[in-house]
């Protein structure tokens, strides 16, 4: 394992890819209450709801810089921070099925179909699990070197469809009334397990957080109203009948003599899940060897990385299952007690001891 | 009467030895005790000569390694001028001080009073001088064995630059790297390692530009080895790096003096091993791989086009087998209709699925590959017949192996030898990608991709990350990364490896 101590730029760039994997899967039957236009308002507004749901964690880092919130907690108490470790290790474990089984959908319906999924998972959990052992900066510079790659492919996809844009496909914002476009924004910020992480992991990050985070959140932002900007532009009301959009963007895109960018799509997503599922594993396994002495941080990650792989075994292979798990209550929820209530917590917590 | 220069050398020996430990033996300054001693140490080996001189009353001993010294230069610059000095007016201490420094014409000189040192250093091809009633031993440099004359390393062949080498002799090597860097900033540090070989071991860097804490940490991991015999550089790897689960190396070895010296200049650390031509160069950084000492030499666009093709061999060499395994097994969407049915009537006629194909014949190519380093030269063209003519073409036309699989081995072998440095991992990931592909396709070899990139990432040497200047991001040091900048740019600002640090 390396040193557990990694830059803000390492640390974002490794939040950036796990953002980006969350775009490239949105799944656009969850939100049919809206129309696409307004998914790319709704991409660019998302950096607001990451302001707002990261407050009470920048007020917390603001006095003790380099402590995750659990950490804070066991300040004041270790039995209140145990808990706190499990709910992010659940939340952390729900958002790794989520990953792994979106992953599993998009193999077995659109890419690949006769790819043995049970052997895909094996090598997604091993190799994850590996990332993780060798720990989070590690991660972070595989992360930065896979960031110019994920960007280029990306950029590179978009630029061959500029042609193809037509204004036509967008429709007036709100058509279906604001309502339904909060709810849907709501629903959005819910999958944002990268607010748990940070609140989990930023005190591993050595400085410049805030100004790293900024920089994080208005990128994702421009990325998420980009893709969807083109998704909308591109493929218009065709978009709603895609299971993964993004996918069939690339799938569209050719440049001179090549086609079939979706492949090279396909390599940039399963990177960007290797990153998301072994950070998630990293995250799980130094909360609880970090609150629970006696379980070591190998042995916390090869139990973590047991039950993801049993769970995704599970879940992988039956679409109801994976309807049930990919419920969008139990992700608004799981980040509400993440990157809000926890947080408050421990900045309760906080405050009273310094008025001790 | 003492010369001044031995005084003092005499009375630093006296302070060392007494820091020894209470076992070692020292000098008596009885011959016949000591030569029994050594009698004893030494056995009855047949090349150990011993000469007794009487000069002038007093009694000399020579010791020496026959085959490991220079015969005249003893005889012309040691053993005929004491043979004709004067040592009557001297005591045994005062006796060797003369003969060694007045009466000698030789500069190589060292001195000791423990017999274990002498004996080492009389081994070493030194000879050593013994003088009735002298408490300690002078050693004269005269070594000299037969050695391999500097010629041009096989295994790392340029275009254009020096055509030289190093060789097993320390010596030549530290005077090769001199020749070329004339400056006293140039500092040598020298160990000994190996507790019966008791090797020589040359850490050499530049004081002006080496971090001395990187120095110093590759000095400790030297003398920390514990080793019995040290025959190489490359026992000496492991312990200079700290990356136990990895099959990549954070160590570069060369053969050429000319990059040593270019590494450097760069404020790393060499080491020069005694009795092998590899020394061994800390830290090093994974895109270093790509480079030559040809890319300096020619021009920077030049350099920068052989570096991509380095990397895409690189690539391909690694990967090449397992995407053809993945593609051909899971995934013949991805290829052109055309290719599709060419490779399809091709594969359809061997009897193995072509994971096994791809495995058995980069076996078979391994085999070859090995066969073809240890055989004797004379039979080597008969290597490649059989190579190239049974397991090629009568594999083909018997049905065993499909021919575009044997295209893919031709090209993953080409590539493979681009970057030679890196043909360690690169010959196991290989055979790992392949199994990794014929089970779970492109999805594994993505996956295996990942892994490779986080182990890299997570590599570093004396404190600097093996990605480095890429990852961690270090946009100054990009000058010389995949693309270089031109002679007039790069001679103005000197690369430090201690800037890399994290």
């Amino acid at each position: 394992m390396t040193s557990s101590k990694l830059s803000s730029f390492q640390f974002f760039s490794l939040l950036f890819l796990t953002r980006l994997l969350t775009i490239f899967t949105y799944i656009p039957a969850y939100t049919k209450d809206i129309l696409l236009s307004d998914m790319v308002l709704m991409g660019a507004l998302q950096c607001v709801t990451d302001i707002l749901l990261l407050l009470p964690v920048y007020f917390l880092f603001r006095k003790s810089e380099n402590k995750s919130v659990t950490e804070i907690i066991a300040e004041r108490s270790p039995a209140a921070a145990k808990a706190a470790a499990v709910i992010y290790c659940a939340v952390f474990l729900y958002f790794t099925l989520t990953t792994v089984s979106r992953l599993d959908l998009f193999a077995g319906t659109i890419v690949f179909s006769e790819t043995n999924v049970n052997y895909t998972l094996i090598f997604a959990v091993l190799s994850c699990g590996y990332g993780a052992y060798l720990g989070i900066e590690a991660l972070g510079r595989g992360a930065v070197l896979m960031l110019v790659l994920a960007a280029a492919t990306v950029i590179f996809v978009l630029a061959t469809l500029t042609d193809d844009i037509d204004t036509l496909n967008f429709t007036p914002l709100f058509y279906n009334g604001a309502a339904p476009f909060l709810k849907t924004l709501v629903k959005s910020a819910s999958r944002s397990v990268e607010l748990a992480v940070i609140a989990a992991a930023a005190g591993e990050v050595k400085d410049g957080k805030t100004k790293g985070c900024l920089i994080w959140i208005i990128t994702s932002a421009a990325a998420a109203a980009l893709i969807f900007f083109f998704e909308a532009g591109v493929m218009g009301e065709f978009t709603s009948t895609q299971l993964f959009p993004f996918h069939s963007l690339a799938a569209i895109a050719d440049f001179s003599m090549f086609r079939r960018l979706d492949s090279i799509i396909t390599v940039v997503w399963l990177l960007c899940a290797f990153f998301k599922t072994a950070l998630l594993f990293y995250c799980a396994a130094r909360l609880l060897s970090l609150h629970f002495k006696r379980i070591s941080f190998n042995a916390a990650l090869a139990a973590f990385s047991a039950v993801s792989a049993a769970g995704c075994f599970y879940v992988t292979g039956s679409i109801n299952r994976f309807v049930i798990l990919d419920s969008s209550t139990v992700k608004t929820i799981s980040i509400f007690l993440c990157a809000l209530l926890i947080p408050v917590t421990a900045l309760i917590l906080q405050r009273r001891k310094k008025y001790a | 009467m003492k010369n001044r220069w031995f005084t003092k050398k005499v009375e630093e020996i006296t302070v060392e030895d007494s820091q020894k430990t209470a076992e070692s033996v020292k000098i008596s300054g009885d011959l016949q005790k000591d030569r029994a001693y050594l009698k004893q140490s030494l056995g009855d080996s047949f090349d150990v000569k011993y000469r007794s001189l009487n000069v002038s009353g007093r009694e000399f001993l020579f010791v020496m390694l026959d085959g490991m010294c220079d015969n005249l230069l003893i005889t012309e610059q040691i053993m005929l001028p004491v043979s004709k000095g004067d040592f009557s007016s001297f005591d045994g201490d005062g006796a060797l001080s003369h003969a060694a420094d007045r009466v000698s014409g030789s500069i190589d000189k060292s001195v000791t009073r423990d017999m274990e040192t002498a004996i080492a250093e009389m081994l070493s091809g030194n000879l050593l001088m013994l003088a009735e009633g002298g408490g300690f031993a002078v050693l004269f440099g005269v070594q000299y064995f037969a050695k391999r004359t500097p010629d041009e390393p096989n295994t790392e062949s340029q275009e254009r630059g020096s055509r030289e080498g190093f060789v097993e002799s320390f010596k030549d090597n530290v005077a090769m790297v001199r020749r070329r860097v004339r400056s006293p900033v140039l500092k040598i540090k020298t160990l000994e390692v190996g507790a019966t070989s008791k090797t020589r071991v040359c850490v050499m860097y530049m004081s002006d530009r080496a971090d001395m804490k990187m120095v110093d940490e590759a000095v400790n991991s030297i003398k920390n080895a514990q080793l019995d015999v040290v025959l190489g550089s490359g026992y000496l790897q492991p312990f200079l790096n700290r990356n136990k689960y990895s099959i990549f190396s954070c160590n570069a070895t060369t053969e050429r003096p000319d990059v040593f010296c270019a590494k450097l200049g760069e404020g790393k650390i060499g080491i020069i091993v005694d009795g092998t031509p590899d020394a061994l160069v800390v830290p090093h950084l994974f895109i270093e791989s790509f480079h030559s000492l040809d890319d300096y030499l020619k021009r920077a666009y030049y350099a920068a086009f052989a570096r991509v093709l380095k990397i895409m061999s690189f690539v391909l060499s690694v990967f090449l087998p397992g995407f053809y395994v993945a593609v051909c097994t899971f995934h013949q969407e991805m290829i052109p209709e055309a290719m599709v049915f060419s490779i399809t009537s091709q594969e359809s006629k061997t009897p193995l699925p072509i994971v096994a194909e791809a495995l058995l014949i980069h076996f078979i190519y391994e085999i070859v590959r090995e066969a073809g380093l240890r055989i004797p030269k004379s039979v080597g063209n008969a290597i490649s017949i059989v190579g190239a003519l049974v397991i090629g073409e009568a594999a083909v036309m018997a049905g065993i192996v499909a021919a575009p699989m044997l295209i893919v081995v031709g090209l993953t072998a080409v590539s493979s030898f681009v970057v030679a440095s890196l043909y360690e991992p690169v010959a196991i990931l290989r055979f790992v990608f392949i199994i990794v592909g014929g089970i779970a396709g492109l999805y594994g070899i993505v996956f295996g991709f990942a892994a490779v990139l986080v182990n890299l990432a997570s590599l570093s040497s004396m404190g600097v990350p093996y990605t480095s200047p890429l990852s961690p991001t270090k946009p100054g040091a990009w000058r010389d990364m995949i693309g270089r900048e031109s002679w007039r740019q790069m001679g103005r600002r000197r690369m430090q490896i201690d800037k890399l640090k994290k």
